[in-house]
């Protein structure tokens, strides 16, 4: 019988409803996770995370997946939530702003000559559904390379990190933040004016339980010590 | 209307799903064979290594094929010597990961009809002085046939829905490993639902058909095989 009492005790603290519910995209769920652990430490409140595809995220939530925030790779997908009416009005805000990187790690020293002279398969993430293939597709035009290249394509940004890391494509396009996160070397940061500025947003969804403590922990992630954090994890 | 590129997503799954069948139906007798009749103490291994990729989530499945297609590694350092490509992102990469994927729904339904086969045909079929080769083709097959036909069907149905592993391996490739189920994915992680809808129905519609055609002819001959 206390062997039940504690049980249930141990369920109703671990209960999901008194957690805030954090739909967010696959690539910023590492330092998400660093967020909410410091957030924990200081409030005590929980942060449960779930991750996904920006596209399966937002599809989930269109449907009334029970998230109360929603942390989009990019701004269309968190402005289509909000003109919805299933974020709430206004609460729109960029939370971190990514950055691309040619990683080659064959390359002791890449530079944008290294990008020049590649000759081969580029691995990228789909410029259809991730912010940063689109990005990688942006950049390869400026230059005048799109046409040159034939393309392997990830489905989102860490799997395209996965196709060079295992040795299957010698170069390609990922986030600044996934080399920082795996220790790598040998990549070429591209400059922030060839591609568009890749903003991850956030929105309150209109489906959360208790809307006071999900802005409280909006605020936090606009807080500087946040802001700190979050460019030390690769994003600007 | 669908498009070219879903066009080639169709031919290039069908493709898929008609050689990983052809490929494993030529594989899986003998190997269903030796299952049903071994008595080797490490029979249950080779049985669980068979039945793995139904445990497994393909993508797992998917990213373990990835690192052992990869140049560093035997499998793919091996291909590479071999055709001077690589397994990863390829067509052929694609069809070696089906004929894994699908193995056990083809192995498992040919193996339960050779235990459950009556052993006093094959005595009769060895007094009639038939050698192995014959028995199994003029005693054997035609009684378990039925089962053949289901170990087909299952493993051209189960490679056309495929989609973690390709998802994994594939590098979305037009005409080269941009699959049907892949294509669906794209239109629908880009909210294009009509499209979605489109293909997606289209797969079902056909996926229907072929499965009542095939149990439609089962049947038929059951009906004919109580009647005799």
């Amino acid at each position: 019988m206390r062997f039940l009492i504690s049980l249930v005790t141990l369920l109703t603290t671990f209960s999901v409803d008194a957690a805030i519910k954090v739909a967010v995209a696959s690539n910023f769920k590492h330092t998400l996770s660093e967020i909410a652990k410091l957030y924990k430490q200081q409030t005590g409140e929980v942060i449960l995370i779930s991750s996904a595809s920006t596209g399966t995220l937002y599809n989930q939530i269109k449907h009334g997946a029970p998230f109360d925030l929603f942390l989009s790779a990019d701004s269309a997908r968190a402005k289509l939530i909000e003109d919805a009416k299933q974020g709430e009005d206004g609460s729109r805000f960029t939370y971190a702003q990514g950055k691309l990187a040619f990683w080659c790690p064959e390359h002791a020293d890449a530079s944008q000559k290294t990008l020049l002279n590649y000759n081969g398969r580029l691995a990228i993430a789909n410029p259809k559904l991730a912010p940063y293939g689109l990005a990688a597709k942006q950049t390869l035009a400026h230059l005048d390379l799109w046409d040159k290249f034939s393309y392997i394509q990830g489905a989102n940004v860490s799997q395209t990190y996965q196709f060079i890391d295992s040795g299957n494509v010698d170069a390609g396009f990922v986030a600044y933040s996934l080399l920082l996160q795996n220790n790598a070397s040998s990549y070429y940061l591209i400059p922030g004016e060839l591609y568009q500025p890749i903003l991850q947003q956030g929105v309150l969804l209109t489906n959360a339980t208790d809307k006071t403590k999900v802005q409280a922990f909006i605020n936090y992630l606009k807080s500087d010590t946040v802001k700190a954090l979050i460019r030390d994890k690769g994003y600007l | 209307m669908l498009t070219t590129l879903d066009l080639s997503a169709i031919f290039l799954t069908l493709k898929l799903a008609a050689l990983t069948t052809v490929i494993l139906l030529i594989l899986s007798p003998p190997l269903a064979w030796w299952l049903s009749r071994s008595k080797r103490f490490y029979r249950p291994f080779v049985e669980a290594l068979v039945a793995l990729p139904l445990v497994l989530p393909p993508t797992v499945l998917g990213f373990y094929l990835l690192l052992s297609f990869s140049p560093d590694s035997f499998l793919g350092s091996f291909w590479l010597s071999l055709t001077g490509g690589s397994l990863a992102f390829s067509f052929s990469g694609l069809l070696i990961a089906s004929i894994i994927y699908s193995l056990p729904f083809v192995v498992q339904p040919l193996q339960s009809a050779f235990v459950n086969l009556d052993k006093d045909y094959l005595e009769v079929a060895a007094t009639l002085g038939f050698n192995s080769a014959e028995t199994f083709y003029r005693v054997v097959f035609p009684m378990v046939l039925p089962s053949f036909i289901i170990a087909g069907a299952l493993g051209f149905a189960h490679t056309i829905g495929e989609f973690g592993v390709v998802l994994m391996i594939g590098g979305n490739i037009p005409g080269e490993t941009q699959v049907l189920s892949i294509a669906l994915f794209d239109h629908v992680e880009t909210l294009q639902y009509e499209q979605a809808h489109l293909l997606s129905f289209t797969l079902l519609a056909f996926s229907m058909t072929l499965l009542m055609l095939i149990y439609g002819v089962l049947q038929k001959r059951q009906k004919r095989l109580n009647h005799d």
